[in-house]
Order: structure tokens, then C-alpha cells, then sequence
């Protein structure tokens, strides 16, 4: 079993057929996601890579029953399509498109509390199962099928902690790359509430960096819940060059948080095993599970 | 990207916010012009510099005559001004900003922010304002939430006067200050605008001595009219994605770093420094990192006369290719411009295709096995072992 998604997930693209929309569901449809469709405004009757393209994700998801969108429209419209995909009824919207204004996803999370859309990102690598679907930019390669939920608000760093879990022969359930935009979709907590449940997942694996109050946020939920698996979390950002918000609002709402020693501090609280260093998370997973 | 004190107001000005008269200068002979130009009492010699807490650090001063205004625009202009918020190297004046002085009864603070812990719009307001308001007891301050694309109510706005306990005229501005600061922040696309202090003047009126501004960069694509501004606040020492595709930030460091990826580029820093050396930048190439931005931050990295080595960590993933910062490497190589070891840990896509090109080019590099192994190499180069 896996979270979120599986191999029986039906996914349309909306973006298909630009430059990223289609090198990466080439590389989703080689790697056995069911892709079912493209959405494509203006494009509507075309066939590409095999796959029929329509007009509107309405029509989309009528005609092939798809309950997964994954975006790379560019960020300028990438409002109008999240909303065009909450509207029609869309389970999970993975958001790869990075560079989307902030006040558009403030929006777009209202839009969402009304509905029973869930989304991933934006500004994020996405989802992918491994041996059963990959919906996002991840490199495939360095992912193998076991027993350990990973969820990232980094990209690259999350590549990084994967190739150490493999190294230690630990393979994963599912991988969730969050995104680390100010206002994001699906959060820490989100994820940790599906892995407790996951029977096929053993461990957590969570990759948080400075700012904001995510890592905070996970703790508390991991304290109050009395967690019922291992979970390792590495947070980045200890020596981060200052951080230059201006004036004095930012201080006011933040209070404590944002800063990696206050999150370590409540993770370490929340009974989180916290690798020594960036280098040690396979190892330090691989003690966890002991 | 925070703006400028002076931009700041030009850009609010349009929405109906009344400031104190003010003018931009560049040398003391124009400060002193401007000065002439304001009727008033004294003048405030304000440094522009795109961060805060300029009062503490010696960057506003009152002047109560023209050639003081002078002398203090000449001590400011092109010195370089370390506050709080600036970072150790500090910023550097180009310009001041000349404003009326007034006769304040009554300091306040006000604000419209998007607070990304609790994902919405909030105001904050208290009745007294100033640098310390964050040290401030929260009961004090009042916090009110606002749901984006609904018009202010009267009962949100009603809270935020009775916080400060205003006159009933005094009230009416007010109000009308909070919906101005409402259009503003969406009209813009900014994350921040404080008025610290709002202040009301013995005359009875409302005027914001103070002004910060932050402007979101994604929403840069939708505000062509930013464009000069941008070019204002540019700074050789940070350079933002918004501006040349890739954020960069110098540090007092020998080790230079080529990362791509924030979160990788924060662990890579991260891990220099658990092990005892000191990174020279911070540098987050996109996850589409064209050769172009590759050689352009590499060079930007080589300005540093002192490094003892470039550490690249790439993990190739998505469009990111280690063949095309190779290709970049290659590039800066072939110019004479690479003079310090090399310490180069690929992984991921095009790994290979990356080494074999490096091999191709002559260009003499240490492959690291793992991040690991990187680290600890250019640790080494670092303290000369």
C-alpha cells in the first residue's frame, strides 16, 4: 500500500504540451503511472503522446474518470488551473509550477477548504510510489520499493536523503516532495497522519528547512498524538545567511519559530531521532528502525 | 525583495496615502536643494537602504538647517550602513531621502502582512510604535485576520480602531488608512506594509513616518512597472532568482559552493560548517539551471579573491542535469578564471556524461563519492592539509 496515490491512480496532465509538461510525463508513462489524458486550452482534439487531449479538466475527467492532475503551466496561469481543476472535482492536484504568486495560492487555499481537493505543492518535485507511479520530476533511478515514508519540503535535499536510504538498503512506501513556498498545500502533518495509518510503512523520514512554522507544527501533532512510528527529520538552513524580512511584523508573527534550532528543539521534544548532520540521515534512520 | 523607504511611499501615494513631503537626493548640493524646496521647521535626512532599523544604526538623523541637511546627506552618501537587518557587510547609500519634519503627538504602529504561519491576511496594530514593537506584550498588539478577495467589514475594521483608541475623527482616517494599505498590498502583490510609526501630528493628523515594503518576486511577472524599481535596489553582494535566475549571497567564507537546489544548498553550507570550514556563498541554482546561469554564478562565486577551492554538489533530477553545470564549469575553465581546486560530487541524471565531458575538457577536478566525501575533500583544501 502506499499514500495518496498507486498504480490504479489516473492522472491527466494540464501543460502537456509544453517543453516540461511532456518530458516529464514521458518519463511518468515509461515508469507505469496512467497518465489518461492532457488539458490543454485551445488544444482540445489533439493527440499527444498517444495520450487525447481536451479543452477543460471537466471534460477530461468525464471522459477518463482521472481523479490526479499534475501541473506545469506556467505560473502566470497557474491560478486559473488549480481553481479549474478544484472545481471539477479533482481528488489530488500535484502543483509542480514554481514561481506562483503568493496571494494566488492564499486564494486558492480558501477555494480549497470548500472542497475535497487535496493539493501538493506548489513549487514542488511531487509524488511517486516506487515500482508503481511517479507523478512529478524525481529521478526515478534513485528511488527502490520498501518500508519508509519520506516527506520534503526541499527538492534536491530530498534526492540527497533518498540515495541515503537506499545506501543503507532502506527503500520506500511513498515520497512526497511538499514544496517549501510560504503558503503550501498539503503540509508535514498531512503526510504524517497518512503514513501512521500506511500498514506498508515502518519509519518516517521528514526534510524540513528554515522559516516558517511547518517542523513546529509536525512536532506538536507528533506529541499530541503519541506517534505511533519512528521519525527522523533533518532541518536545513542552521548557517543560513541572515534572514532579511523587513520591519517588524515578521518578528511579531513569528515569534520563536522559523528558526532551526527552535524547530530541532521541538522535534527533539517530540521524541524525533535528529541525524548529527546532513550526512547521516540513512545511518540514522537505519537506528531508529532497530 | 524589500523596496526602498522612498519607493515605497511613491507607490502608496497612488493609493491615497498622505506621507510628509519628501525628496529623493543623491549628493549633499541636491539634499540641501530639497531642503530649500520643504517649507518647514527641521528636515529628516533619512539613508535608502532596502532594510530596516536605520534609526539604531545611525541612518536618520534630524537636520534643523539647510547646510546641516547638507553635511549629514554628505556623511551618509556612499558610506555603508550596517543595521540589524543588513547583514554583517552591510548596505551601501546611494541616495537619501529629504522629509518634512513634523510635530508628532502620538507614535503608532500599523500593518498588512500575509502571515505565512497561519496562511492568511492579517492586520496588526498597536497604540504605541516605534523599533521595539516586537518586544512588545501580544496582548497589546491586535491581530485581525481578513479572507483575500472579501471587502473589509466594519466590525475588522472596528476592532483594529479600538486598539488604538482614537478620537472619533482621528477614527474615520484611520479606517480610511486601513483600506488604502488593503488595496495596496493586493494591488502590488506585496507580503508586507508597515507604517512604524503611524503617527498623528499636533495638527490632529494621521501620517506614517516610516514605511517598509516587501513586494512578493513571483508576482514580479505581473509588474512590469517594478522593473525600475528593481534596478534600484540591486546589490553586487545578493543577487535574487527573480533578477538573474538563481539566488546568491556572498559570505565571508574560502570554500565557494555550487549547489543547485535550496534545501541542498542550505545542508551543503550546513555541513561545511559542522566540519570546521567556512563557505563564501550561498548559491541555489534552479531545478532548470541553463549553462548561461551556471557560468554566471560561478563567476559571480570567483570574484572572491580568496577561495581555496569550489565544492560542486549537484544532484541531477527532473530537468536538472550534472552535464550542463559541467558544461558550465567547462566554460569558466577554458577562460582562466577556475585558479583553485575543484571538488566535484555528480549525482543523478547525466552523471556520467558530466564526468566523461570534464575528462574530455582537461579541466583537473577531485570526483567525491558521496556529499560526504565532498565535504571532508574541500575541508582539507581549506586548512592546507
Amino acid at each position: 500500500m502506499s499514500i495518496l496515490v498507486d498504480s490504479r491512480s489516473r492522472v491527466i496532465c494540464q501543460g502537456l504540451t509544453g517543453y516540461r509538461g511532456s518530458f516529464f510525463v514521458h518519463q511518468a508513462i515509461e515508469y507505469g503511472t496512467r497518465v489518461v489524458a492532457g488539458v490543454v486550452p485551445g488544444k482540445g482534439g489533439q493527440v499527444y503522446l498517444s495520450l487525447p487531449v481536451f479543452d477543460t479538466v471537466q471534460e477530461a475527467r468525464e471522459e477518463t474518470n482521472a481523479d490526479v492532475s499534475v501541473q506545469f503551466v506556467p505560473p502566470e496561469v497557474a491560478k486559473d488551473a488549480i481553481l479549474e481543476a478544484i472545481e471539477a472535482g479533482i481528488r489530488l492536484i500535484v502543483c509542480i509550477t514554481e514561481g506562483i504568486p503568493v496571494l494566488d495560492i492564499l486564494l486558492i487555499k480558501e477555494r480549497l477548504k470548500d472542497s475535497d481537493t487535496t493539493l501538493i505543492g506548489p513549487n514542488c518535485p511531487g509524488i511517486i510510489v516506487p515500482g508503481q507511479c511517479k507523478i512529478g520530476i524525481m529521478p526515478a533511478s534513485i528511488y527502490q520499493l520498501g518500508r519508509i515514508g519520506v516527506v520534503s519540503r526541499s527538492g534536491t535535499l530530498f534526492y540527497e536523503a533518498v540515495s541515503q536510504l537506499c545506501n543503507e538498503g532502506l527503500g520506500q512506501s511513498t515520497c512526497v516532495g511538499i514544496g517549501a513556498d510560504p503558503v503550501q498545500g498539503l503540509s508535514f502533518v498531512d503526510c504524517l497522519r497518512l503514513f501512521a495509518d500506511d500498514p506498508d510503512t515502518d519509519g518516517i523520514l521528514l526534510i524540513g528547512e528554515i522559516g516558517g512554522a511547518a517542523e513546529e507544527r509536525a512536532a506538536e501533532y507528533l506529541q499530541e498524538v503519541g506517534y505511533p512510528k519512528p521519525v527522523v527529520a533533518f532541518v536545513a538552513g542552521q548557517h543560513a545567511p541572515p534572514y532579511r524580512r523587513m520591519g517588524h511584523a515578521g518578528a511579531v508573527i513569528a515569534g520563536r519559530t522559523g528558526g532551526t534550532e527552535r524547530k530541532l528543539e521541538a522535534l527533539k521534544a517530540a521524541g524525533v531521532w535528529l541525524p548529527e548532520s546532513v550526512m547521516e540521515i540513512g545511518v540514522t534512520m537505519r537506528r531508529a528502525l532497530r | 525583495m524589500n523596496v526602498h523607504e522612498y519607493q515605497a511611499k511613491k507607490l502608496l501615494r497612488h493609493h491615497g496615502l498622505v506621507f510628509p513631503e519628501g525628496i529623493v537626493a543623491t549628493t549633499a548640493a541636491e539634499a540641501e536643494a530639497v531642503a530649500d524646496s520643504i517649507q518647514s521647521d527641521f528636515w529628516v535626512v533619512k539613508a535608502q537602504i532596502a532594510a530596516g532599523d536605520r534609526g539604531r544604526y545611525g541612518g536618520i538623523k534630524k537636520a534643523h538647517s539647510k547646510q546641516e541637511v547638507g553635511s549629514i546627506a554628505r556623511s551618509l552618501l556612499g558610506s555603508n550602513l550596517v543595521t540589524s537587518q543588513t547583514g554583517e557587510q552591510g548596505m551601501m547609500v546611494k541616495k537619501v531621502y529629504v522629509e518634512q519634519g513634523c510635530d508628532v503627538k502620538k507614535e503608532m504602529y500599523l500593518a498588512i502582512l500575509v502571515d505565512r504561519t497561519a496562511e492568511v491576511l492579517k492586520f496588526l496594530a498597536a497604540s504605541t510604535g516605534g523599533t521595539g514593537i516586537e518586544d512588545q506584550d501580544v496582548r497589546e498588539i491586535v491581530d485581525v485576520s481578513v479572507t483575500l478577495g472579501q471587502t473589509l467589514e466594519a466590525d475588522e475594521l472596528q476592532s483594529l480602531t479600538e486598539a488604538l483608541n482614537l478620537d472619533k475623527e482621528v477614527a474615520d482616517q484611520f479606517q480610511k488608512i486601513c483600506l488604502q494599505l488593503y488595496q495596496a498590498l493586493v494591488e502590488n502583490d506585496a507580503l508586507l506594509i508597515e507604517l512604524n510609526p503611524l503617527a498623528l501630528t499636533s495638527e490632529g493628523q494621521l501620517t506614517a513616518l516610516d514605511v517598509k515594503m516587501e513586494i512578493d518576486d513571483n508576482a514580479l511577472i505581473r509588474h512590469e512597472e517594478f522593473n525600475e524599481l528593481l534596478e534600484e535596489i540591486r546589490d553586487p553582494n545578493r543577487v535574487f532568482r527573480a533578477q538573474a535566475g538563481y539566488n546568491f549571497v556572498r559570505l565571508s567564507g574560502d570554500i565557494g559552493l555550487v549547489v543547485g537546489g535550496a534545501g541542498l544548498a542550505l545542508a551543503t553550507m550546513d555541513a561545511v560548517k559542522l566540519n570546521g570550514g567556512e563557505p563564501a556563498n550561498f548559491l541555489d541554482l534552479p531545478p532548470v539551471a541553463t549553462r548561461a546561469n551556471v557560468i554566471d554564478a560561478v563567476k559571480k562565486i570567483l570574484e572572491q579573491p580568496t577561495l581555496s577551492c569550489l565544492l560542486v554538489n549537484i544532484i541531477g533530477g527532473g530537468l536538472a542535469r550534472c552535464d550542463t553545470v559541467a558544461e558550465g564549469l567547462i566554460t569558466v575553465f577554458r577562460e582562466g578564471a577556475i585558479q583553485c581546486p575543484l571538488v566535484v560530487r555528480f549525482e543523478g541524471t547525466a552523471k556520467d556524461h558530466a564526468v566523461v565531458l570534464m575528462r574530455n575538457a582537461k579541466l583537473p577536478f577531485m570526483p567525491a563519492r558521496d556529499m560526504k566525501d565532498a565535504v571532508e575533500r574541500a575541508i582539507k583544501i581549506s586548512q592546507g592539509k
